[in-house]
Parts: C-alpha cells; sequence; structure tokens
C-alpha cells in the first residue's frame, strides 16, 4: 500500500479514536461507520460495507464498562478494511484478521490512560497555581495531540509492512498465544464491572450485584425486562431504607471510596 | 434560594466544554477526573471571581477521581453546577465556616456517590441495549454494500445521545436549584444513592453475567473412556461461575490493594497467556 494511503487510514483510526464529542465517540469507531471512509479512500465502497457488516456483527456487544475497553473495533476496521479490498480478501476470512488485531489495539488505550497520569500532574499543578488556562492544555489540547503519533504511527506501520506481512506476523503468533489474548478480552469487562462496584462503594447492597447477575444467568431474558425487575427492587430497597438511614447524611456516606 | 449568578447559556456552554472533551485527557489514575473539571472551570470562574483562594480551592476540588457514563453523568454536571452556585452565594452572604465546609463534603459525596449508579445506568441502557440494537438494524443493508447503513446510524445516535445529555444536564441543574436544598435538609439525598445504587449495582450484575466470559477447558477420560470436562462439573453447581469469581477477585484486590489498575490488567494479560499455554482456559 502507498504510504499517503496508509497515512490517511492511520489519521482516520486517530479521528475515530481521539474521544472529542461524548455523543459520537462511541458511534465513529464502529466498523459500520469506518467503512464509509475507508470505502471512499480504497475505491470500493461496496465491499467496505460488507466487511464492515461481518466485522460490527462480531463487535456488537463490545461495550467498555467503566470505560475500559474489551476489544479495539476501530483498529480491527481501520487495518482489515483496506488490506482485505487489497488483496480481495472475502468478508468472512477478513473477520478472522480482525480478532488479533481488535485484541492488540486494546493495549495501545491502556498504554494512552497509562501515561496520561501526566497529564493529571500537570493540571494538578496548575490547579494550586490557580492558572486554569495551563490545566486546560493538560485537560484536553496535550492529550489531543500526544495521541496522533499514538495512533497513527502503528496504523500507518502496519499498512506499509503490507498485507502479506501483516498476516504472517498474525500467523506466526502461536495459537495459544492468540486464544490467551481472547481469553484476556473475555476477562477485561471483569475490571470495569469491580471498578463500579467499588464506586457505588456499599457492600450491604452487593446483593442486588449477585441477583442481576444471577437472573441474567438463568433467565437469560432481555436486558430492558431485566432493568425492569431492577427498577422494581431499587423502589422496594427505598421504602426500607426510609426507616434505616434516615437520620444522618454525612454519617452514612463514610465508606463511599 | 432564587438568585442565579449562572445563566442558561454559562450552564450549557460549560456542559458542552466538559462533553466534548470529557475522556479525551482519561487515566486510569483519575479516570475522566481532567474531563470533568475542564467542563467545571468557567462556571467555577465565574461563581468564584472575586474570591481567588475559593476558587483554587474549587478547581481543585474538581480535580478529584471521578468517573461515571458521561451522558447520563451530565445529569450530575448540571448537579454539581447548581450546587456550585448555591455555595458561592453562601459565601457572599456570609455564612458560617462550619456550614460552608458541610456543604462543600455534601457537594463531594453527592458526586461520587452519584457517579457510580448512573454509570451503571448509562453503560446499561446506551450501550448495552441502544447501540447494539441501533447497529443490529443496520447490518443486513450493510450487507447489500449501501453507504448509507453507515452514515445512518451515525446520525441518529449523534443527535439523540447528545440531546439527551443536554436534558440531563439542564434537568440536573434546575433538580439541583430547586430541590436538591430541601433534599439535602431532610436526609432523603441517601435514599436517592441508594435507589440509585440498588438499580445501577443490579444492572452491573446482570451485564457482567452477560459480558465477562471465562471457562476451563480442562477435560478427561474415566476408566471406560467417557470424556467429561470440567466446565461441565462447574455449569452444574452455577453457570457462570468462573466469570463471576473474575469480577470478585479483581473487586477484593482493588479493596485490598487500591486502585492499581495497570497492575491488574497486566495481571490479567499474564493470567490468560499463561492458563492459555498450560491449555487451562
Amino acid at each position: 500500500m502507498n504510504i499517503v494511503l496508509a497515512l490517511v487510514v492511520g489519521i482516520i483510526y486517530w479521528l475515530a479514536t481521539n474521544k472529542i464529542w461524548y455523543g459520537t465517540q462511541h458511534i465513529v469507531r464502529q466498523p459500520l461507520f469506518l467503512a464509509v471512509p475507508l470505502g471512499l479512500i480504497m475505491g470500493d465502497v461496496e465491499t467496505a460495507m460488507k466487511i464492515g457488516a461481518a466485522l460490527q456483527l462480531i463487535y456488537l456487544g463490545a461495550i467498555a464498562p467503566g470505560g475500559n475497553l474489551p476489544a479495539d473495533e476501530a483498529l480491527a476496521a481501520c487495518i482489515t478494511i483496506p488490506v482485505a479490498i487489497e488483496a480481495g480478501i472475502d468478508p468472512s476470512m477478513a473477520v478472522t484478521i480482525a480478532m488479533p488485531i481488535g485484541l492488540l489495539g486494546v493495549l495501545l488505550d491502556n498504554l494512552r490512560k497509562t501515561y496520561a497520569s501526566v497529564w493529571v500532574r500537570m493540571a494538578d499543578k496548575a490547579a494550586k497555581e490557580g492558572d486554569m488556562k495551563k490545566a486546560r492544555l493538560a485537560q484536553f489540547w496535550y492529550p489531543l495531540i500526544v495521541s496522533i503519533p499514538l495512533r497513527v504511527i502503528p496504523t500507518t506501520a502496519a499498512l506499509l509492512v503490507g498485507t502479506t506481512a501483516v498476516a504472517a506476523f498474525l500467523n506466526s503468533i502461536p495459537a495459544w498465544a492468540i486464544n490467551g489474548l481472547s481469553v484476556a478480552g473475555g476477562i477485561l469487562p471483569a475490571l470495569g464491572f469491580a471498578v463500579t462496584i467499588q464506586v457505588i462503594g456499599k457492600k450491604s447492597l452487593i446483593p442486588y450485584f449477585l441477583l442481576g447477575f444471577i437472573i441474567f444467568t438463568y433467565a437469560g431474558i432481555n436486558i430492558i425486562s431485566i432493568a425492569l425487575i431492577g427498577v422494581c427492587l431499587a423502589i422496594i430497597q427505598s421504602k426500607f431504607a426510609q426507616t434505616d438511614d434516615l437520620p444522618n447524611v454525612q454519617q452514612s456516606e463514610g465508606d463511599l471510596l | 434560594m432564587s438568585t442565579n449568578k449562572l445563566t442558561k447559556k454559562d450552564i450549557t456552554k460549560a456542559w458542552a466544554r466538559y462533553y466534548a472533551g470529557v475522556e479525551v485527557s482519561a487515566s486510569y489514575e483519575r479516570m475522566t477526573a481532567l474531563g470533568f473539571s475542564n467542563g467545571m472551570t468557567p462556571i467555577l470562574n465565574k461563581l468564584y471571581a472575586n474570591n481567588p483562594e475559593e476558587l483554587k480551592k474549587a478547581y481543585e476540588r474538581h480535580l478529584m477521581f471521578y468517573n461515571c457514563e458521561a451522558t447520563w453523568g451530565s445529569m450530575i454536571f448540571g448537579i454539581v453546577g447548581a450546587l456550585e452556585e448555591e455555595r458561592s452565594i453562601m459565601l457572599d452572604q456570609g455564612v458560617s465556616t462550619e456550614e460552608i465546609d458541610q456543604y462543600t463534603d455534601i457537594i463531594s459525596n453527592l458526586k461520587v456517590g452519584l457517579m457510580g449508579p448512573l454509570a451503571g445506568i448509562g453503560d446499561t441502557i446506551n450501550h448495552g441495549t441502544i447501540r447494539p440494537i441501533l447497529m443490529s438494524l443496520f447490518i443486513p443493508l450493510a450487507e447489500t454494500g449501501f453507504w448509507g447503513a453507515g452514515i445512518l446510524p451515525f446520525a441518529i445516535w449523534g443527535v439523540v445521545i447528545s440531546a439527551l445529555g443536554y436534558f440531563l444536564n439542564v434537568k440536573g441543574y434546575t433538580l439541583g436549584k430547586d430541590s436538591i436544598m430541601n433534599v439535602l435538609q431532610s436526609g432523603r439525598i441517601n435514599q436517592m444513592i441508594n435507589t440509585c445504587s440498588v438499580l445501577g449495582l443490579f444492572m452491573m450484575g446482570a451485564l457482567s453475567a452477560s459480558y465477562v466470559k471465562l471457562s476451563t477447558i480442562i477435560s478427561w477420560s474415566d476408566a471406560v473412556g467417557n470424556e467429561s470436562t470440567l466446565q461441565a462439573v462447574l455449569d452444574n453447581i452455577f453457570p457462570n461461575l468462573l466469570p463471576l469469581a473474575a469480577v470478585f477477585a479483581i473487586y477484593f484486590y482493588i479493596k485490598k490493594a487500591g486502585p492499581k489498575y495497570i497492575r491488574i490488567l497486566l495481571g490479567i494479560i499474564v493470567f490468560s497467556l499463561v492458563f492459555a499455554f498450560f491449555g487451562i482456559v
């Protein structure tokens, strides 16, 4: 693939993952949406949409509880769609290339949130000095700019070394390692849930978590009916809590974190 | 109570600033605290314009750990804006330091108390339900190769979700202005947080069961050659035993060792690779 094209795809991947505007950040990273710009620059929107549909199917339920990504569907789309169009790979085959790429993409996001501690230090310091113009750099501009090389370089490099090399590299990863990464992808959401339980922080309410878990496990009913059961439970709880929790606001908030 | 230092425009502009970059600076250390404080800055600037010391303290107050689904979290953003406004008015009126401190604690506690439950609700409804349904509606259309199947869900989601965030922020602000003082004084705020917590935890439980995946492939043959798997044995006890164990193992680790997310993350990856290598998972 030529370097200009590879660079443009890298930039598309950055645009899909730079998290600007929360109301669209989750949709611009979906394979179904990315298929449109990727198809346009590769000159074959129709094929791109078909591959996008196949990819979308496997990432349909990939939510990021507590903000922790289980699989990076955007990187999977940005590598797989151009590569598959160029090499003429059919959509169902493309899905098998996508899986390991999606898992490797998680590492990029983890890296981003790890080095972000630097921005935390800077914002703390600026707030102490009362200089929020400086803080805004750390709260918004620096992370945005630093994410450009983070997202563009690996994507462009992967596309430049080419279809065959990427496929060969992925084939050279032993089966147990691919399996291991996909197992990790299955466990990672647990981190998000554990953090959220932690943040809600009321130990006495943990049975409600178990109840939700058990009902879903055995009944497997759709999530809307489960939400309705949850609303009922919340109302019942609030009726009982009236007598227990009333007296002191401050005191009972002590164990929140 | 009735005085307003903030205009509707202030509220909306601050919200837009929060909503535009809430996850840009997300970190494992403070999650989306920097995004929240970034949005709060213009409000604080206006409220504490004549009090540089209080302004600095307010900046630092909103840099504390914060993590919530940002659309539903818009409600918290609105409530906090209203509470900070009340606080600055109390300062102007010369209310006693003790009372102000108490009120400040309430702002922080309320933030922490609501972010978990609302994250649970937002993750479940927006990301666990609406988005998968929306996307799956357009997959058949995409399979025909039509480009609109990519643009339409983007347009629908973008408009609906942004509007929801806007609405929840305004709602949160009004709630904060009109009723939160009454709610706070009557002690009902605890009850409100409790109710949200129950719903949030319950939904988190259901979502965990559906999203966390872990099973073992250990198997053995008995004397007559019947193949048995450990997973089948576990399933007889409780089908999702391993995913449940994974969630609570991490939960108790955080409880004990603190929020060392990077270590946990690497731990999960190493655990998975090692167990996969030995053919256990």
